[in-house]
């Protein structure tokens, strides 16, 4: 039987890792699979037992939500998809083949590469590598280089545009650029969802809404749970476009079952990514960009997803009460990380605007230009080495391309 | 090139060892009752992680291991009963080191018990007047988990643009 050569991307090895793989891969076949670029790649290749596998999966899923992953694990069973085949470790020959074949027949027939033809089966002779190198055993001997830590910062710095959106900074003071930056979250499924959790609140019960495919998601305030019906893209999707009548709450009685193949997560997150969807660098209609915000308290934002500089923003309102603009400025960051973080923040009630003193006359006195609280400062500036190192999406650091 | 030092507190079993082994990028040790992890940064500088021992009886070691600290990553077991007395406790000893510098703090073990939400230990901080202060819940297993929450604290204190 011939087949075509699989283009495979890896979730980070480092050269000496890497070089025993591509021997490993060598022995699977002549032809079999051929490293290539993520871009380029037919199927990914993820270690989800490394300590940032299960974000660089969910990170791959993301970013290409049609593609085949073969995901190594000491403990097999959490297949979360059906593109997603498990091989369990140690990795032999013939389990990777299997994996291999797997993957082709969950390829559309024009994806695989080239044509290079590869043979019936694989070379199951014994050599040097007959299972895939513990990458654990060779960290003392890893060069710089792109490792998981990095490669996640990457993959996290692309999603970071399906949050952010890519909208450019608008000029503030002019009225026609102002009102870009606002949307109306009623008119998303922000808007629609934020209802039924009220309404689920108001009769005690779980609410579902329904989009033209049936029921999508159910809502259950009650223990702070929601099941989805749709795949994370899909549900971006859908939130990332006004509703225009095509998705509607229906009530749900309390014995009811879930919609079948559904997902459960928390409410909390759901709310917090459909305000980033919906969002995409935008402010809720009728935000003020010169009241001083006040952060009542932070995300859980080791459940959430993080936006770009989140954790800068975070920090600055919590220290100190500045404006949208002031922080803007403050930070010297793109408009939209700021205003899709409030956004989300304002979604789950963590901000407010302190609105200025009312005037005599029913006038509201003049928008302020609030200066920031001073605090006597640490030595600062120099943590952003540090915010290079570790996680979360760093766009504008210099090094991820 | 510098370094830069944080302290984990908590009591025992809150997960302050296991937390600095999951950030740590060498083999964490432990002397004189001090874990001690560190992270090494992109310039060669070094960012030293000291875990307080968790038992009251040495907590004559606390003040002198903020010495030279920038932060505190303070940790609670929320499936201990008393919970927040924890929290209350810990802020108390730490009370002035937190003042002068920053604090986050890491709810552990929020899978094993629903009595209480983040929102209550935020609620207790602001009373007790540490205003908002970075709650999150954590896996100490989870490197992201740990990295985040030291990321948190340190934002506090980093509130400069960027050259």
């Amino acid at each position: 039987m011939a087949a075509t050569t699989l283009r495979l991307c890896h979730s980070g090895m480092d050269n000496r890792a890497l070089y025993a793989f591509e021997i490993f891969l060598s022995r699977v076949g002549p032809g079999a699979c051929r490293i290539a670029a993520e871009d380029a790649a037919d199927v990914a290749f993820i270690d989800v037992d490394n300590d940032l596998g299960p974000y660089l999966l969910a990170g791959h899923r993301m970013l290409y939500p049609t593609r085949p992953l073969i995901v190594t694990t000491q403990a097999p069973g959490r297949q979360p998809d059906p593109l997603t085949v498990e091989v369990t470790k140690p990795v032999g020959l013939a389990a990777f083949s299997a994996a291999l074949e797997k993957v082709r027949s969950l390829l559309p027939a024009t994806s695989a590469a080239e044509g290079a033809e590869l043979p019936d089966a694989a070379d199951e002779r014994a050599g040097t590598f007959d299972t895939i190198p513990d990458e654990s055993a060779l960290d003392a001997l890893r060069d710089p280089g792109p490792d998981p830590a990095s490669l996640l910062r990457r993959i996290e710095a692309r999603m970071a545009t399906l949050h952010v959106g890519s909208l450019p900074d608008a000029d503030l003071d002019d009225p026609v650029s102002r009102a870009a930056v606002y949307y109306a979250p009623e008119h998303f499924l922000q808007g629609l969802v934020a209802r039924a959790i009220t309404h689920a609140r108001e009769i005690g019960r779980p609410v579902r809404i329904d989009d033209a495919g049936g029921a999508a998601l159910v809502l259950d305030p009650r223990d702070g749970q929601a099941w989805t019906a749709r795949s994370p893209n899909a549900l971006r999707a859908l939130a990332q476009l006004p509703t225009r009548g095509t998705l509607h709450m229906a009530s749900q009685t309390p014995d009811a079952a879930v919609p079948e193949g559904a997902s459960p997560r928390q409410l909390e997150g759901l709310e917090w990514d459909l305000a980033l969807w919906a969002s995409r660098g935008r402010l809720p209609r009728g935000t003020s960009l010169e009241h001083p915000i006040r952060l009542k308290n932070w995300p859980n934002l080791t459940r959430l997803a993080v936006p770009p500089e989140a954790m800068r923003i975070a920090g600055l309102w919590s220290r100190s009460s500045l404006s949208l603009r002031d922080t803007v400025r403050t930070l010297g960051i793109p408009q939209r990380y700021v205003f899709a973080f409030y956004s989300a923040c304002a979604a789950l009630g963590h901000v407010e605007q302190i609105a200025p003193p009312a005037v005599p006359g029913g006038l509201r006195a003049a928008p302020a230009q609030p200066a920031a609280v001073p605090i006597p400062p640490p030595p600062r500036g120099r943590f952003k080495r540090l915010f290079g190192k570790l996680l979360g999406p760093r766009q504008d650091e210099p090094g991820l391309d | 090139m510098s370094h830069a030092k944080i302290l984990f507190g908590g009591p025992r079993g809150a997960g302050k060892t296991t937390a600095i082994a999951s950030a740590s990028d060498t083999p964490p040790h432990t002397a004189l009752a001090v874990d001690y992890g560190a992270i090494t940064l992109d310039d060669g500088s070094t960012l030293h992680l000291y875990g307080t021992p968790g038992q009251a009886r040495f907590d004559f070691m606390w003040e002198q291991l903020t010495e030279g600290a920038i932060a505190l990553i303070l940790l609670i077991d929320n499936s201990q009963p008393d919970a927040l007395g924890q929290l209350h406790f810990h802020l108390g000893a730490f009370s002035r080191f937190i003042r002068d510098t920053a604090v986050a703090v890491g709810i552990t073990h929020c899978d094993l018990s629903s009595g209480l939400h983040l929102g209550d230990y935020q609620h207790e901080l602001a009373l007790a007047g540490f205003g908002c202060v970075p709650v999150f819940a954590v896996d100490p297993r989870s490197k992201r988990d740990v990295c985040l929450l030291i990321e948190a604290a340190l934002s506090v204190l980093d509130v400069t643009p960027r050259a």
